[in-house]
């Protein structure tokens, strides 16, 4: 029996990964490598203001001093930072942006389809998705830009945003992620290309789910977006990230910035799947993420929740984090990262709480198979100005198989007597009377491991918005077996 | 056609035999009932007769529908129409009771060759034999058995058997741990599902209270891992008043 | 300069001290050792203190280290759970008070299967005081039925003083049950009324739970005279501290 077992479990790391194909939509490339000339080039190809040129070189400036960490439990083979892209904007039609999707490339409409990306307005406002596509390095088209404007709502490109609204961009960029903050965010800072820029008004809810879809395509490209969200007193809205990848040899860097801003009485839901392109049965040719997102709850009673559902990338290391600055303010993680084959996710999430009666909760479950690793690093921190601050994490990790490692590193640290930190972790495998009893009742070994991992990892799905819900716990089922019983 | 039945069967863990030499024979529409004492191996025999992994059978068959069913897996014997009514049944985090009676029901189809049941067609079902259990549409959408009584976690399992309609059901000590009304609630649901005599039932349980609601047409006692005594419904009564020890030696 | 000590196969032995410093303990097959040991500084001995032990099959380690603000400042408890059936239940009771700075790591390396360990730690720190405390639950690839619980606690009682915790797991192998649970904060507020809506002074009551907080570690001691000298140290620095 055992043998049986060892046997179905190596089919269930088994990832057949559908989004496989690759674009070969003609990319407007630049020359390879980075120096400062390519920074002035990228500046100058988006007509940029000279305060933002001035913000990429005093940055690459800095970047150039700094090493390369080395602290995450991953390991990869040394990256070379002159042998990429750093720009490449698919050929359009006419030089601007095109007004309406009939000016669109046909070729990246049809990819767009293939991504399931809904580019058409569609009439219902029930249900209804905003999507800021994003191919490679530039924004392509923005859906509902008009009926967000009539609420003052500002949803586009960060590109756009820095012609349309220079002095909101420049109010907040770095603002939450400074330059000088780690190694990634510098190089970031210096030759992003673009991402998305939101901007909710005072007392204005957002009525739709706000979503951006990107993928990488061009070999050797890595992809740095930089993305802004700002919610004014009062304002709310609903963020979802998805991404992509098509299957390449050669490892693909990403290495995003995420800034949020949040102010008083504001909420701001950040939600994430992410479905990069793990490598393959032998590790060979996956995407690089690493990526720093942080949010900023500047105001009173201002609340930010982070959601993510991992199972992609052959590296991971990402840690969103909460700056909890406003009194009474709220910051939460919730996130499944499911590991396989040879991936390495070293994530987790930082809560840094400043203000008084702060609150935040982590919720954190891993799933690691195959010969994967994934670590949960997490950082609570009470500063002596925290008072009355109350911080709950719970991790729990689940083994499949004998050959997949977990390391759990929660860090905690309090220098305020009234505040409480208390955390919870257990790892285990999934347990041999939970298989038994499935298996009882007809259920695959399968059918009935995907059950038990869709068990565990519920509390965090159901923080996501539903279409999105529907679409992680499918992710999580391509990752974990071949065969689906929906 | 030899519907169950189990030919000198030596099996146990890694380290330890526990069945030496097992035999039992149960016709199509018969109700069996096994006691004994305390690590006999009456729990062992109903993990053995479902394939769990843990045991090993070292010699002797276990046929099924006429199918020697030792090679095969736990579901595919489960496919076969084989339950088992678990003593202690395992609690899982985040799925609902209705939603794995769904995942069970459909897995059952696929091996049919049956589409998955439409959504209002499975709900009906449910809801028909919930009620007639006892159980709430509350209990049906909480996570299976976590934080259940002793007498919650019975009807569940009656409730899977009465949802699966299997053709032989093993209830490993059904009756421990209820107080009389889920008792006869139980009780209630296997006799249901015996009355037309298309299945069959092997009882594995300590007490005569059990065998007063669900008559038995058999009850075998067993010890030092085989049985040693065979009887009618009157055994039982015997056992009672005579205690294992009783029973065995004299 | 670690002294070896050997716990020979099968024996029982208890050892209670009033200074740790370094130690190379063998645990052989079959033994077990409880090993007692309250801090107290000694200007001869360095301000740190290593200790690791080795424990055989079968054999099992029980320790409880009481730091006081005399203590060695630097504290590691290593423990390698060498031989199958090996086990150990490691407590450590730390109270800080004036400018005390500790830095404790629990470590327990899982190298066999079927191990079991235990460790609890449990702080109280006042004045600006602080702790550093680095938690370890190892678990070597290929061994199974592996049982491993952390749990540390620690009660700040003045806006100066410091807790950091690291409670870490590492995870090679499939059949493991791993928790381990942390928290930093203050006395239950809900038993503190409870104890004055019953009669009980605000201080009195603070004392009480404190005392309560860490005698569920010392009471644990199964050497009488030991516990009962352990607990003494430990109801005076309570009352000079409190």
């Amino acid at each position: 029996m055992e043998k049986d077992k060892k046997k179905s479990l190596s089919k269930l790391a088994d990832t057949k990964y559908k989004y496989g194909f690759i674009s070969d939509i003609d990319s407007e490339d630049f020359p390879i490598g980075l120096n400062e000339d390519i920074i002035r080039l990228i500046s100058k190809k988006k007509a940029e203001p000279s305060w933002l040129l001035d913000f990429r070189l005093k940055a690459f400036c800095h970047w150039q001093k700094m090493k390369e960490p080395t602290w995450a439990k991953v390991h990869y083979p040394k990256i070379d930072y002159q042998s990429i892209y750093y720009y490449a904007s698919p050929k359009l039609k006419n030089k601007n942006a095109p007004k309406s999707l009939d000016e669109v490339d046909p070729k990246l409409l049809a990819i767009y389809d293939k991504l399931g990306v809904p580019l058409k307005e569609r009439e219902a406002l029930a249900g209804v998705v905003a999507v800021d596509a994003v191919m490679d390095s530039v924004s392509v088209t923005t859906t509902y830009k008009a009926k967000l404007e009539a609420q003052g709502i500002i949803f586009c490109s960060f590109s756009e945003a820095v012609k349309n609204h220079p002095d909101l961009v420049k109010k907040y960029l770095g603002s939450v992620v400074p330059y000088t903050d780690n190694f990634f965010a510098a190089l970031n800072s210096a030759v992003f290309s673009d991402g998305s820029f939101v901007f909710i008004p005072k007392g204005v809810r957002c009525p739709i789910e706000l979503s951006t879809y990107f993928r990488i395509n061009a070999a050797k490209t890595g992809q740095f977006e930089r993305t802004l969200i700002v919610a004014d007193e009062g304002a709310y809205v609903s963020y979802l990230e998805g991404c992509t990848a098509p299957q390449r040899d050669e490892n693909q860097l990403h290495a995003a910035v995420v800034e949020i801003v949040v102010l008083k009485d504001a909420e701001v839901k950040y939600s994430t799947v992410q479905n990069w392109f793990p490598g393959d049965e032998f590790g060979k040719g996956g995407i690089y993420n690493f990526v720093t997102k942080r949010g900023l709850c500047a105001g009173a009673n201002a609340k930010l929740s982070w959601t993510q559902v991992e199972t992609g990338s052959a590296i991971t290391w990402k840690y969103p984090s909460c700056v909890l600055k406003g009194d009474g303010s709220i910051g939460e993680f919730n996130s499944v990262a499911l590991t396989s084959h040879y991936q390495q996710a070293d994530t987790g999430t930082k809560m840094i709480h400043l203000g008084k009666n702060t609150r935040s909760t982590i919720i954190a479950k891993s799933i690691a198979a195959g010969n994967s690793s994934s670590t949960y690093r997490g950082l609570v921190k009470m500063a002596k100005t925290a008072t009355a601050g109350n911080n709950f994490s719970r991790c729990d990790n689940l083994i499949i198989g004998n050959k997949s490692k977990t390391y759990t590193v929660p860090v905690m640290e309090s220098a305020n007597p009234s505040a409480k930190i208390g955390h919870e972790a257990t790892t285990s495998k999934i347990s041999d009377e939970q298989l038994f009893f499935c298996r009882q009742r007809g259920l695959s070994e399968e059918e009935a491991i995907s059950l038990i991992v869709n068990g565990f990892c519920k509390e965090v799905m159901q923080k996501l918005p539903m279409e999105f819900a529907m679409e992680a716990t499918k992710l999580i089922q391509v990752s974990l077996e071949g065969v689906s019983i929906g | 056609m030899s519907f169950f039945e189990i030919k000198d069967l030596v099996a146990g863990t890694e380290d330890k035999t526990i069945l030496s030499g097992f035999n039992l024979s149960i016709n199509k529409g018969e109700v069996h009932a096994i006691m004994g004492p305390n690590g006999t191996g009456k729990s062992t025999l109903a993990n053995i007769i479902c394939g769990n992994p843990k045991y090993k059978i070292t010699s002797g068959k276990i046929i099924f529908k006429d199918k020697d069913i030792s090679t095969l897996s736990v579901d595919e014997r489960a496919h076969l129409g084989l339950f088992l009514g678990f003593q202690n049944p395992v609690e899982i985090e985040g799925i609902s009771v209705i939603t794995f009676l769904k995942y069970a029901v459909n897995a059952k189809r696929k091996f049919e060759g049956k589409d998955k049941i439409a959504a209002p067609d499975f709900l009906k079902m449910i809801k028909v034999r919930a009620t007639a259990l006892g159980i709430s549409d509350e209990m049906l959408k909480r996570p299976l058995n976590v934080g259940f009584s002793g007498g919650e976690k019975k009807r569940i399992e009656t409730l899977q058997m009465a949802v699966l309609e299997p053709d032989f059901c093993i209830l490993d000590e059904m009756d421990s741990g209820l107080d009389i009304d889920a008792l006869k609630v139980v009780s209630d649901g296997v006799n249901v599902l015996a009355k037309d005599k298309t299945r069959a039932f092997l009882l594995i349980t300590h007490y005569d209270r059990l065998l007063t609601l669900i008559k038995p047409d058999f009850v075998h006692i067993m010890n030092g891992g085989k049985i040693v005594k065979t009887g009618d419904e009157n055994l039982a009564k015997e056992l009672e008043a005579k205690g294992y020890q009783g029973i065995i030696n004299g | 300069m670690a002294e070896e000590i050997r716990i020979d196969k099968g024996l029982t032995k208890t050892i209670t001290e009033f200074a740790p410093h370094h130690y190379h303990i063998e645990v052989e097959k079959g033994a077990t050792l409880y090993h007692y040991r309250l801090g107290k500084f000694n200007p001869k001995d360095d301000r740190n203190s290593e200790l690791i032990v080795d424990v055989a099959e079968n054999a099992k380690y029980v320790g409880c280290l009481v730091l006081l603000d005399d203590a060695p400042a630097n504290l590691k408890v290593q423990i390698n759970l060498k031989g199958k059936g090996a086990s150990c239940d490691s407590d450590a009771i730390y109270l800080g008070s004036g400018k005390q700075k500790y830095n404790l790591a629990l470590i327990a390396n899982h190298e066999a299967s079927d191990t079991v360990s235990l460790q609890k730690a449990k702080g109280i720190m006042k004045d600006a005081s602080s702790m550093d405390f680095q938690g370890l639950i190892n678990i070597k690839e290929g061994v199974a039925k592996i049982s491993g619980d952390q749990l540390h606690e620690a009660i700040l009682l003045s806006d100066t003083a410091k807790v950091k915790c690291a409670p870490e797991l590492a995870i090679a192998s499939e059949d493991v049950k791993c928790t381990h649970g942390s928290s930093i904060g203050m006395l239950d507020e809900s038993a503190l009324f409870y104890m004055e809506s019953r009669g009980i002074s605000k201080p009195e009551a603070k004392a009480l739970l404190l005392k309560a907080f860490v005698l569920e570690i010392l009471n644990k001691i199964a050497h009488e005279k030991t516990r009962d000298d352990f607990t003494a140290e430990v109801e005076k620095w309570l009352t000079k501290n409190i």
